[in-house]
């Protein structure tokens, strides 16, 4: 473990900037915490924290100055790696005909800073889905080449994590090149990988002493206490594809507005639609792939209609989708327990509610 | 051009369509044409193979893609592509707009095949619905082409009514290739002289079955494979020995956009050729 | 004769649902019937009392539409109940039932088949849910030829 002065967090982003990394990490903006660019330390939401829950998100001053002393916002990481909106093919009409032509795939080099242990855990799903079948997204796979990665460990929970619940948290165990656990002073520091090492190296961390080591762990040990919320994963798979027909699917049905918030904000969802651009003369089209999403009507439409034309059977598709089919897909549950999706749900829908409802027997209740 | 079969991970654009021009056009029934088309790059084209059950994504730039099966000979490379395609929509209805010389775009194949190899030395039905012949017309030409090594063939068809018969004329060249031949229709018209009836009372009273020595390989209306799946297995063909190919909503054709899953299957990549026990459960419930 | 049409009865539905001794009961009071082609077997709006099993051959069904003449609405082939609605009803037929090609078949009259019912509860409630059945099948035949499923959806 090192240990780096607040002062000098600086000079990391200093290092990573001249190594043509694009900094991105969180800030303030419209009256929350979202990822966005980012240069100077100064940038970060300095002495913020959130107050969240079901339907509910805001900010309120600490009284303190922590740097990362809060949670996570409705942005996560995936829109850099998975942009919401690329072009995927261009087309152009001669006097023979259409002639289709490759999107060169620009490469990028992202720092992320702040990427919490849940959003770790949403990267590597994500690899899964995009990288690791016989079909590797060539844009996906460039940009997470070039991804440095400065976690944090969480020194706090929302009311609406429960990523102990999925084992994806609070403490960063891999996926990382540094790890920082803020303390009044500055941080401790864990390294992930040899680039992360490297510039530990370069600019000279000293090691942590063992008091600021036990007083990061104290600090982790709070985000621990502090969650509540909770899933039951044990067989969560074989109840929730066994009970389709629940009624408990009809009563989340009333309530959900099929508005897609949840599938925008979820670290792991990757389903998305092209569309054709053209320009006025007709003859040069872009081809563009956007995020789209399971709650949207017309997602699953077959001629005739969408074969998901009620909000019962989107919302079942999503929930089933995300807790059962995709250990069937990708070897691993699709959720990461950030609970983003309990936050800007407008209604205030909690799906570990609605799992719960869904999956005790009769008998158990 | 990327085939699923061979390739272990592919990382190139999926999107990347190949220039075809169409060749021939056949009108079929009311909105139903075949397309027999040629990829403009020779290279491509002399490269390209297919299965019997495998779809290609057809694009029109501007409009969008549409996933069509194959309806041609699976023997022929990419210099001649048969689709036969039903005006359903945006992308299929400008397709029809097009005349021979036009160009479009084509990737592909994608997805599983019917089940050729397990056919082979066994008695075949072949089970098939309105448009639904189109994508078991490949494994039909195949079972001809190599007709000593399957056992009997014999395709059930129904349609609407007489005039929606597809292929009408082709079918009695298939019944001197040695398919035997049962066609019904919903609603006869005056002039019908064959059955009456949906497609799995056929299968029902089929005579001279031998059920564990026999492969169904069916496309048609979900409602009529289903009931249709049940009837086979009523006569105690095994589900293992029951195929199916379903159609999903199609983007990608890769399995990363999510358009097309069905529970935990991806129907692009894992389909769109089933085998019935492997999602019989899946389809049990209607709008999953 | 009769042990030739027995053993050929026993791959129809009668032998689904009839248990052996009760498949005896019944082939004691059936008669077997050839039809040739172009034959009616009943006649739409006219009585019949017999129910019949296809040994052998088609049927079809029709129904006459005033204007358009008789349509046919539905073809029977081997091992399929016929006329199950002279049991059930009066006896007025709701269909003509044509021969397609020459066609066998073993009927029974259903005034002794009431009867057996009647007198011999097991018999009666195995003759019963084969009738259910084969109502069922019809049923859900007609369910899908009325979702007219190969009508193109736009």
């Amino acid at each position: 473990m090192y240990y780096l002065d607040r002062i000098k967090l600086q000079e990391v982003f200093d290092d990573l900037s001249s190594r043509e990394y694009e900094l991105v990490g969180p800030r303030v903006e419209q009256e929350a915490i979202v990822y966005d660019q980012i240069e100077r330390v100064e940038d970060l939401p300095k002495g913020w924290t959130d107050e969240q829950s079901p339907g509910q998100y805001r900010l309120k001053r600490r009284d303190d100055e922590a740097l990362f002393g809060y949670v996570i916002g409705p942005h996560s990481w995936k829109k850099y790696m998975f942009p919401p909106l690329v072009n995927v093919l261009s087309s152009r009409r001669d006097a023979d005909g259409w002639k289709m032509q490759d999107e060169p795939v620009e490469p990028k080099k992202f720092a992320l800073i702040g990427a919490r242990a849940c959003e770790l855990a949403a990267i590597a799903v994500q690899d899964r889905v995009f990288m690791s079948d016989a079909y590797v997204d060539p844009i996906y796979a460039k940009r997470r080449e070039g991804l440095f990665i400065v976690a944090v460990n969480c020194t706090q929970a929302a009311s609406t994590c429960f990523c102990t619940s999925m084992g994806t948290g609070p403490r960063c165990q891999s996926n990382f090149d540094l790890a920082l656990t803020e303390l009044p002073n500055g941080f401790v520091v864990e390294v992930g990988s040899p680039a992360g090492q490297d510039i530990v190296d370069r600019l000279g961390f000293r090691r942590a002493s063992a008091a600021e080591c036990q007083s990061a762990e104290s600090c982790r040990q709070v985000a621990v206490t502090q969650i509540t919320r909770k899933v039951e994963t044990e067989g969560i798979r074989d109840k929730l594809l066994s009970r389709l027909e629940h009624p408990r699917w009809d009563n989340v049905a009333e309530r959900c507005l099929s508005c897609a918030n949840c599938t925008l904000v979820c670290p792991t969802c990757f389903c998305s639609s092209v569309d054709d651009v053209t320009d006025l003369t007709n003859d040069e089209v872009l081809r563009q792939r956007r995020w789209d999403s399971c709650f949207n009507f017309d997602f699953s439409h077959i001629s005739g209609g969408p074969i998901r034309n009620q909000t019962r059977s989107r919302y079942r598709q999503w929930l089933t989708h995300k807790m059962a089919s995709w250990i069937d897909q990708f070897g691993t549950s699709g959720c990461v327990g950030c609970g983003r999706c309990i936050t800007w749900c407008p209604v205030g829908i909690d799906l570990t509610q609605e799992i719960a409802a869904i999956c005790t027997d009769v008998d158990e209740s | 051009m990327i085939t699923t079969q061979d390739n272990p991970k592919i990382v190139a654009n999926p999107w990347l369509s190949h220039s075809v021009v169409i060749d021939a056009i056949q009108q079929e029934i009311e909105s139903v044409a075949t397309y027999q088309m040629r990829f403009v790059d020779s290279h491509v084209a002399q490269g390209y193979r297919f299965q019997p059950g495998q779809f290609n994504m057809l694009y029109i730039p501007g409009c969008g893609e549409s996933a069509i099966s194959h309806s041609g000979p699976p023997s022929l490379d990419g210099n001649k592509i048969v689709h036969t395609i039903r005006f359903v929509g945006r992308v299929t209805d400008a397709i029809a707009k097009l005349r021979v010389g036009d160009r479009l775009g084509v990737r592909g194949p994608f997805g599983t095949a019917w089940p050729m190899d397990r056919c082979k030395g066994r008695d075949v039905i072949v089970v098939a619905g309105g448009i639904g012949l189109a994508p078991l017309r490949p494994a039909l030409y195949s079972f001809m082409e190599n007709r000593d090594d399957f056992g009997r063939v014999v395709l059930l068809y129904g349609s609407r009514s007489p005039e929606l018969l597809l292929y009408a004329e082709e079918l009695e060249s298939w019944k001197e290739r040695g398919i035997e031949i049962q066609v019904t229709v919903d609603r006869a018209t005056e002039s019908w002289q064959g059955a009456v009836g949906v497609v799995p009372l056929l299968l029902d009273r089929l005579a001279g079955l031998k059920p564990n020595f026999t492969e169904v390989v069916m496309c048609g209306p979900e409602v009529m494979m289903h009931y249709s799946a049940l009837s086979a297995i009523k006569r105690n063909i095994p589900k293992e020995s029951i195929w199916l190919s379903i159609e999903r909503n199609m983007q990608c054709a890769v399995g990363l956009c999510g358009h097309c899953q069905l529970g935990p299957v991806f129907v692009c990549r894992q389909g769109p050729v089933f085998r019935y026990d492997a999602i019989e459960n899946l389809l049990k419930v209607r709008d999953f | 004769m009769q042990s030739e049409w027995r053993s050929r009865l026993v791959q129809t539905i009668f032998g689904d649902f009839l248990s052996h001794a009760n498949l005896t009961k019944l082939v004691s009071i059936a008669e077997f019937v050839e039809l040739q082609a172009g034959h009616y077997l009943f006649r739409e709006g006219q009585q019949n009392h017999k129910v019949f099993v296809l040994l052998e051959g088609h049927l079809d069904l029709t129904m006459t539409v005033p204007g358009r003449g008789p349509t046919r609405i539905l073809t029977l082939g081997p091992g399929e109940l016929v006329a199950w609605s002279a049991i059930l009803g009066e006896g007025i037929m709701t269909s003509s039932a044509i021969c397609v090609e020459r066609a066998q078949l073993i009927a029974v009259d259903c005034k002794s088949v009431l009867e057996m019912i009647e007198s011999d509860s097991e018999f009666g409630c195995e003759f019963m849910k084969m009738t259910a059945t084969a109502l069922a099948k019809r049923l859900l035949a007609t369910r899908l030829q009325m979702l007219d499923l190969f009508a193109p959806n736009k």
